[in-house]
């Protein structure tokens, strides 16, 4: 089942090892990100930050979406990682089971008009994509760490 | 500055219930062993060799911070010191589902 979806921009780092991992008791990583998976240096980074006791799949997002409804993924705790607002608005739009997303981190780019928390700014673009995927129903928090209060990103568009 | 001064201030100053990690620079070093030397009546834990995963590791515990516990945490903090230029060519099978 999947445990987590995360949007972080740095995809898998320290606190997000750390702290989320066990926090939600995931057993598998899935890294779903399309440059990542072309990218063997990348890919090599990646697996060495790999939390222990944790196995890690990287894909594009596509392969994600396939491999999510061919119910491979069923057996596992799944935590799944993001690098962007888009990225997850594609995932949630392929996989229909996806019912709470989390917002870590989004990198600051300069089309963001708008800065949601301090680590989330966000462009016109992404608000748009986060509006759409609020009224499917779908919860979208900002926390950056798994003991702090959830802030639901509808109150704040 | 005497550092035996400030430690023996500090140790004056803790409230009676409150338990302690210290954490030092380098083992060896004056600060390090001026604490060693009061460990035996100080009651706290004392850890040479700060290095932030350690720290980190300490700090997600609190409510676990037992001599076992601490003496793991210490353990496993050597497997954070990395030299890096190895690692790249080290691959490893790519997993899946």
């Amino acid at each position: 089942m999947i445990k987590l979806m995360r949007i972080d921009y740095r995809l898998i780092h320290g606190q997000v090892a750390m702290a989320w991992t066990s926090a939600i008791g995931a057993n598998c990583l899935l890294v779903a990100n399309d440059a990542v998976s072309k990218d063997s240096m990348r890919i090599t980074t990646l697996k060495l930050a790999r939390p222990a006791g944790c196995k890690l799949v990287i894909k594009s997002v596509e392969d994600s979406i396939t491999a999510l409804n061919s119910g491979v993924t069923d057996p596992y705790n799944l935590f799944i990682i993001v690098e962007s607002v888009e990225d997850a608005y594609r995932l949630a739009k392929g996989y229909r089971n996806i019912r709470s997303i989390n917002f870590g981190g989004a990198k600051p780019q300069k089309d963001c008009t708008r800065k949601l928390s301090v680590t989330t700014p966000v462009s016109e673009c992404d608000m748009q994509l986060l509006k759409e995927l609020v009224n499917e129903g779908i919860e979208i928090e900002i926390r950056q760490v798994p003991g702090d209060e959830k802030i639901n990103v509808s109150k704040l568009l | 500055m005497d550092v035996g001064v400030l430690i023996d201030a500090w140790l004056a100053s803790r409230h009676v219930n409150d338990r302690w990690v210290v954490i030092t620079d380098i083992f060896g070093g004056s600060v390090n062993n001026e604490f060693m030397v009061r460990m035996a009546d100080g009651g706290f834990m004392l850890i040479a060799g700060m290095n932030l995963g350690l720290v980190i590791e300490l700090a997600c515990g609190l409510d676990r911070l037992s001599l076992e516990n601490v003496e793991q945490s210490v353990e496993q903090s050597r497997a954070g010191i990395v030299f890096c230029n190895n690692l790249a060519t080290a691959g490893g099978e790519d997993e899946e589902f």
